[in-house]
């Protein structure tokens, strides 16, 4: 037992004096090989392609590629609850999606919470918002809700997925404006937008990526502080009078394992891509919302308090106890 | 630019170059279980983001026309489906794989996918703003009706055991349900498992239902994978053109099937190959041979599959909503590249992008004729020829390698390989696998339909009337019960022949 | 063919387990509060249970033998060999790493599936062949598809 026990301190000895190494020589020259980034979804959904939009940025500004791998499963759940068993060297970093990884585990036991998930930066969010056709007879969220307070329980509202933005959104709007309407559940932002287009629904809790990338859709409001860049013309919800301030939000985590000083270093770097402007206009462009929450104290003020609203309107939705 | 401009600058040397090698390594991603056109053209995006679109665009549609044909060797070779797409393919391909028809069905299953792809390509280039409507015409409901058509090739796969066939599609459909549900998102059936949070991925599924029973016979006798002939027959497409030929109808009927699927985002070509199959067997005077090595069947089910790459990219390019999960992915790099699709992009000034483009996906499609019969005689010769002992390691490996690719998770690949082994168990009783695989595959579009058309159909006030009585969901309610009962009926008044003999060449 | 068997009774007992997998999924249906997340799972069951009934009490009332089971053919410890085999694959992969458990389990199928006595020049030949394969699938899968197969720990 002596020598097994000697060799598991000179194991210890020889990890720590490996890692202290890392931290001393090797942060300043991260990255030196391509950076794994694992997408909990499908290739093709909107956490793939703002991956994409920053993958050219990465390979120009560092170097190195950022290489896009899928590990689809349980909603993004398989995902997220593997990610501490990867070895934490900062060559694998993982996308990440709120409300999920704060619903996910708050509803029932899926393998990770939200305190394990370490995430280095939220770069972007993309706000709720009604959508309709373009010849749609609602111009105005007032027209909305007059026809939803004639027609209780008739108006249908697709959206993305259930326990999702769309969703809470959807179940808050319904409280702040006194109406009650269906929700329609669909696999994703595409199919929503597909049943609102075709006149399924009568309209959809989308996002504010959607006009852009489908002709023939408008929007009502958006639950932004302030309007969107690319949208000045449509107002938000707080103007209007409703304190609706909500959307999906991305980021990035690394596993548990990951040194801190590579922590920093990938927050320092995604920080400035944040900060390209030809960046900023193609994620605007396309309908994103800018955010810039980088690893240290500012992320934990954001996430301590997107954390307190997602538990809050999940609570009134009757999505967890 | 104008007509012969767009042709010229698709055959020029750089397109025709790279349409080829995409249809080459698209063909051989086809035919690996588990390797799928979405992972292949989600691998190139950043390889494309140097290219002009135009260029891009041809050569992620080269791979992905070139796999939805690949899918066709496997599903023929191995009775294991390369992609969902080629299912409806394994029904009459591995029979005559087994009586030594492989080369034959291998050679039909190319010039079929070329006339499809054809076929389809020319909806795209000729209808693709008028066709883009038929996307938004199908609701949850639609859609719903849609899976149970494909469903009721339940009756016709059973062999014999209609109700154990309809058992079996139940169990399929139950083993979807697992994990995270389809609408809600709540975990369901997981019975506190982690594993099984995931769900059971219908692909893996599939690959372990169809592969593993035939590996497990492999290994057992020292017998011959498949019957082979005597003498050499070469690519046999004399034979293949005439039976075409004879069958032109059925081609056509199929290919404008799986352009219309195709152009349905909810769908994709697992459903374009299994309706065109049900349709092709329902109005053949051969009924009855479908499902023992009938050409029809292979002829239908891969014509339509193919069809469906240009119906697909209909919706894509006209509304932005992908009509398959690969043009998802292409419609992704398509952003990064600062293109905007719409009905503009047919019109506007960049509609030269969309044009070669589809100039450039005709190009691919016809190379796939020499490319496809070439890389089919050295599968089919593969495996023909291969011993025994180098045949079962590899297919064995190809499955657990591919499934594992399909999420990256080990897992699955378990799951696959105890499937297997209980569908080789359920297959030995009459249980077959191809009605379980249909509940698989159908399960989730069948299941978010239903559940969504429920509240829609609620909150109109009638969820009688939303399933119904809607126009398009009458018109699918009719194709099911034709396609259900009319080879009965025929038979009764004598319109089919009588099954005599098993061949037709 | 076993003239004897009137009852198709590998048919019976089946479809009794059938139900009593639609009865558990039913069963823990009960756990979900959405009714979005039950409707069509319970729906399949209360079907699939219907169907393997109705088939059971056919079955005891007219006798059908299955006419298609056909008498197992070949080695029975070939065939749970193979599927031993791939399991244990997938079970030591995320340990000691694609390679070398390929290369192990591919060569162990390979004499599980040979049928012919082995010669030297054989078993040369093979074990090149075997080698060689699996390292295509890393190459394939791996390097060129960016697949993050199990790596090798050291």
């Amino acid at each position: 037992m002596k020598t097994f026990g000697k060799i598991v301190l000179t194991a210890a000895a020889a990890v720590v004096a490996v890692t202290f190494g890392l931290t001393a020589t090797a942060v300043a020259e991260f990255p030196e090989k391509a950076i794994n980034y694992v997408i909990a979804f499908k290739p093709g959904g909107e956490s793939d392609i703002t991956g994409r939009f920053q993958q050219p940025f990465f390979k120009k500004k560092f170097g190195q590629d950022l290489v896009m791998s899928y590990k689809d499963g349980g909603g993004g759940a398989v995902a997220w609850a593997q990610l501490n068993t990867i070895s934490g060297d900062g060559y694998t970093i993982m996308g990440t999606n709120l409300p999920h990884i704060v619903i996910q585990p708050a509803q029932k036991a899926v393998g990770y919470t939200t305190g394990d998930i370490t995430n280095v930066y939220m770069f972007h969010y993309t706000p709720d918002a009604i959508v309709v056709k373009d010849d749609s007879p609602f111009k105005t969220v007032k027209d909305l809700i007059d026809y939803a307070k004639k027609n209780p329980g008739k108006v249908t509202f697709s959206g993305s997925g259930k326990g999702t933005a769309n969703h809470l959104a959807q179940v808050t709007f319904d409280r702040l404006a006194g109406i009650k309407t269906a929700y329609v559940a669909f696999a994703g932002t595409a199919p929503s937008t597909t049943a609102v287009l075709g006149g399924q629904v009568v309209a959809s809790w989308g996002y504010t990526t959607v006009p852009p990338s489908y002709p023939g859709t408008r929007m009502l409001a958006v639950a932004m502080e302030k309007r969107h860049p690319k949208f000045r013309d449509v107002p938000t919800f707080k103007e209007l009078g409703f304190d609706l301030v909500s959307g999906a939000y991305r980021g990035i985590a690394v596993p548990k394992s990951t040194p801190e000083a590579i922590r920093k270093k990938l927050a320092k770097m995604i920080d400035e891509i944040n900060h390209d402007p030809a960046f900023i206009k193609q994620m605007e462009d396309n309908g994103f919302a800018m955010l810039n929450a980088p690893y240290g104290p500012e992320l934990d003020k954001f996430m301590a308090k997107i954390k307190k609203d997602i538990i809050t309107s999940a609570k009134e939705a009757g999505i967890i106890k | 630019m104008h007509g012969i401009d767009y042709v010229l600058e698709a055959i020029s040397f750089y397109h025709i170059s790279i349409a080829l090698a995409g249809v080459a390594a698209g063909t051989v991603i086809g035919a690996l279980p588990g390797l799928t056109a979405t992972m292949a053209i989600a691998v190139l995006v950043p390889l494309t983001f140097s290219m002009k679109p135009a260029s891009a665009l041809i050569l992620m549609g080269a791979i992905y026309t070139g796999a939805i044909y690949g899918g066709a060797y496997s599903a023929i070779l191995l009775k294991t489906p390369g992609t969902p797409s080629a299912i409806a393919t394994t029904f009459d391909g591995y029979p005559m794989a087994k009586r030594g028809d492989g080369d034959l069905a291998v050679t039909l299953a190319c010039t079929s996918s070329v006339l499809g792809g054809l076929i389809g390509a020319g909806f795209l280039l000729g209808l693709a703003p008028p066709l883009a409507k038929i996307a938004l015409a199908f609701g949850p409901v639609e859609y719903f009706w849609l899976a149970i058509f494909g469903l009721s090739l339940i009756s016709a796969l059973s062999e014999g055991h209609m109700v154990k066939g309809l058992i079996g599609g139940c169990f399929g459909m139950l083993l979807t349900t697992i994990g995270v549900a389809e609408v809600s998102a709540d975990i369901r059936y997981t019975f506190g498992s982690q594993t099984l949070i995931g769900g059971i991925e219908p692909v893996s599924a599939l690959i372990g239902l169809y592969c593993i029973p035939v590996l497990i016979d492999l290994v057992a006798t020292p017998a011959r994978h498949l019957k082979v002939s005597s003498e050499s027959r070469g690519f046999r497409l004399r034979e293949a053109l005439a039976l075409s030929w004879r069958h032109k109808f059925n081609l056509i009927r199929s290919s404008v099937i799986g352009t219309i699927v195709g152009i349905l985002p909810g769908a994709g070509g697992s459903i374009a190959g299994l309706v065109a199959y049900s349709e092709a067997r329902r109005s053949s005077r051969r009924t009855d041979y479908f499902g023992t090595g009938e050409p029809e069947g292979v002829m239908a089910s891969e014509s339509a599959n193919n069809a469906t790459v240009g119906g697909g990219f209909i919706p894509t390019l006209v509304l932005g909503i992908p009509g398959t999960p690969p043009d998802a992915v292409i419609l992704g790099a398509l952003l990064v590249q600062g293109i905007r699709t719409g009905p503009n992009l047919f019109v506007g000034d960049e509609s030269s992008i969309v044009y070669v483009f589809i100039a450039g996906l005709f190009v691919a499609t016809l190379l796939m004729l020499p490319t496809g019969l070439l890389i089919g005689r050295y599968a089919y010769r593969f495996i023909i020829n291969v011993p025994k002992a180098v045949l079962v390691p590899t297919v064995a490996f190809m499955t657990i390698i591919g499934t594992y690719a399909i999420r990256n998770n080990m897992s699955d690949v378990v799951i696959m390989i105890l499937l297997g082994a209980i569908g080789w168990i359920l297959d030995r009783y009459g249980f077959k696998p191809s009605p379980i695989v249909l509940g698989l595959i159908l399960s989730r579009i069948a299941e978010q339909g239903f559940v969504q058309g429920w509240t829609i159909g609620k909150a109109r006030g009638n969820v009688v009337a939303e399933f119904f009585a809607r126009p398009i969901s009458l018109g699918i309610i009719a194709f099911i019960c034709v396609s259900m009962f009319y080879p009965i009926i025929a038979r009764r008044w004598k319109l089919k022949e009588e099954p005599q003999n098993a061949r037709e060449t | 063919m076993p003239a004897k068997r009137e009852y198709d009774a590998p048919g019976i007992i089946l479809a009794a387990i059938f139900i009593l997998i639609a009865g558990i999924f039913l069963n823990d249906s009960r756990t979900l509060v959405d009714s979005d997340s039950y409707v069509f799972p319970a729906a399949i069951c209360t079907l699939m249970i219907g169907l393997s009934i109705g088939f059971i009490v056919w079955n005891l009332l007219k006798p059908h033998p299955d006419k298609e089971a056909t008498p197992v053919m070949g080695s029975t410890p070939r065939r749970i060999g193979l599927v031993a085999l791939m399991l244990v694959s997938a079970f030591i992969m995320p340990y000691v790493g694609f390679l070398p458990a390929g290369i192990g389990v591919f060569a162990t199928l390979m004499v599980l599936a040979m049928f012919e006595p082995w010669t030297l020049k054989r078993a040369l030949t093979y074990a090149l062949v075997c080698v060689a394969i699996v390292t295509g699938f890393y190459v394939i899968f791996d390097i060129v598809f960016l697949v993050p197969l199990p790596e090798m720990p050291f």
